[in-house]
């Protein structure tokens, strides 16, 4: 050990030393209790509908899509008898072309303890990295930084995986053990802040243990899971059918005007839409045709709208968007 | 039911009595600010009794430790653009102090980037194996490495000149 590295461990210990800390045990249990509630609130008003809808859904619909996963062993008999799921996530013909091509998992689960090995395949054929966790928390949301732009995570829960932006993602429910593996290659200089996801419960999670604020709003038959993540600095949907929906970086959205977001899907185009902090009661004026509703992200206070309507048309879906400011003053915003 | 809430609360309160003061050094290296890391802790302790049903009895200074972390990482990205204040009227009234090496120590912990100090506070302070501070920062082990190793070279580019100041 060096002379700096001696200074240092002596001088923080010296420093730390002179903080006293000022906490109010009451209150970090009140303030525990709030979280609790906030919680149960949400999965009590959206877990009874949400559960059926994708619950049912994430079993049917994760593994249709390109990447395999293999059952585990069947059950055995007792809580402690390990368990194993296999899983693998493929990275092909991506462009461009990621540094590596899959990642496979074997996860073993024995009691509520995870031993987690990931081996992650180059597409250059370099060696591939592999990598040993052992005796991780099941239930928990885990995460590891394997390789040059790759992260691997585990999320506790059958679950739909938010497509962060500039992360090419890929995920799967990983039968037997609980939880659902996902890859993470990110382009270059991109930095990873948390991952975002659908539970099956229909409570949106991210990885700093927090429940996202989210609504879930309904136009005939096109339902959306709308968020709003300001730790991991997304907003996104999630929606019904097939794929793990779209997210887009908060940063890119003016704060001080309606932000509207449209998007076709075959037949139909939608458009989610969010008011500045403080706006409610929001009146669209539309082109003909279209339908929407709005409803507020959990406790935020912020309010969403989603419109949808005929995909075919260049003019907009939203052409205005009236409401009432922080001020009592109504608004009108044309995007 | 009523009884076994309190018996978490209990078990929780005990906790907190045994980890407070740990959990407040340590926010105190990360954020500079005393009150900024009462407040650290204070929101650490209840999002971590939030989840004490979740959190195994053995493993909670560990899961409280990384909700710290992660606030501060969180409370840094939203804070306006300031110095950390590290010297307050306490450590200043300690006349005989203010040239040794703990005052110099906690002027280049501030002038650290805050990945750089996380890792330092979590390497040096904590005393971590590099693969903990990984998995509690999020990041690769080389990640902290190459971290750890710059900001230690910028700590002794900073004692080097102070040498030399001294010297002259």
């Amino acid at each position: 050990m060096n002379d700096v590295e001696l200074r240092l461990r002596a001088g923080l210990g010296s420093i730390a030393d002179s903080m006293q800390p000022d906490i109010d045990r009451l209150a970090a249990v009140a303030a525990g209790n709030r979280l609790r509630r906030a919680r149960t609130t949400g999965w009590v008003t959206a877990g009874v509908v949400l559960a059926t809808l994708f619950g049912l859904f994430a079993w049917i619909a994760l593994p249709s899509r390109q990447v395999t996963g293999i059952p585990a062993p069947a059950a055995p008999t007792t809580a402690e008898a390990p368990i194993t799921a296999l899983g693998s996530l493929s990275f092909a013909d991506r462009q461009p072309v990621p540094t590596y091509r899959s990642v496979d998992f074997s996860v073993e689960r024995t009691g509520n303890r995870l031993t987690i090995d990931v081996v992650a395949s180059r597409v250059d054929g370099g060696p591939p990295s592999k990598n040993n966790f052992p005796d991780v928390t099941a239930g928990t949301f885990w995460s590891a930084n394997i390789g040059p732009g790759l992260v691997v995570a585990l999320v506790p829960d059958r679950a739909k995986i938010a497509q962060l932006p500039n992360w090419d993602s890929q995920s799967l429910g990983l039968v037997g053990v609980g939880a659902t593996a996902v890859a993470l290659q990110r382009e270059p200089g991109v930095q990873f802040d948390g991952l975002v996801w659908l539970g099956s419960d229909g409570i949106v999670q991210d990885s700093h243990h927090i429940v996202v604020p989210s609504a879930l709003l309904k136009v005939g038959s096109t339902e959306r899971v709308v968020y709003r993540d300001e730790r991991v600095g997304v907003w996104g949907v999630f929606w019904s059918e097939a794929g793990n929906g779209a997210a887009m970086p908060l940063a890119t959205e003016p704060a001080r005007s309606v932000y509207v977001s449209s998007a076709g899907d075959g037949s139909l185009a939608s458009a989610i839409g969010f008011l500045p902090v403080g706006g409610r009661d929001p009146e669209l004026t539309t082109r003909p045709g279209v339908e929407w509703t709005s409803g507020e992200l959990g406790e935020s206070g912020r309010v969403a709208f989603l419109a949808v309507g005929a995909a075919a048309g260049a003019k907009p879906l939203v052409t205005s968007a009236t409401y009432t400011d922080q001020t009592g003053k109504r608004l009108t915003y044309y995007p | 039911m009523v009884e076994r809430r309190e018996v978490q609360e209990a078990d929780f309160l005990a906790f907190v009595d045994a980890t407070s003061a740990y959990l407040a050094r340590t926010a105190y290296l990360l954020t500079g600010d005393r009150d900024a890391a009462n407040d650290l802790v204070q929101e650490t302790l209840a999002r971590t009794f939030a989840a004490w049903l979740r959190v195994r009895p053995g493993e909670a200074k560990v899961y409280a430790r990384r909700i710290l972390v992660n606030l501060n990482t969180d409370r840094w990205r939203r804070r306006p653009v300031t110095t950390a204040q590290w010297l307050d009227p306490a450590d200043l009234a300690n006349a005989e102090r203010t040239v040794d090496d703990r005052d110099q120590i906690v002027r280049m912990l501030a002038s650290l980037g805050p990945q750089q100090r996380r890792v330092i506070v979590l390497r040096f302070f904590e005393d971590l194996p590099e693969a903990e501070v990984a998995a509690v920062l999020g990041i690769s082990v080389g990640a902290v490495k190459s971290t750890c190793s710059r900001g230690l070279a910028h700590l002794r580019e900073d004692f080097a000149t102070t040498r030399e100041g001294q010297l002259s």
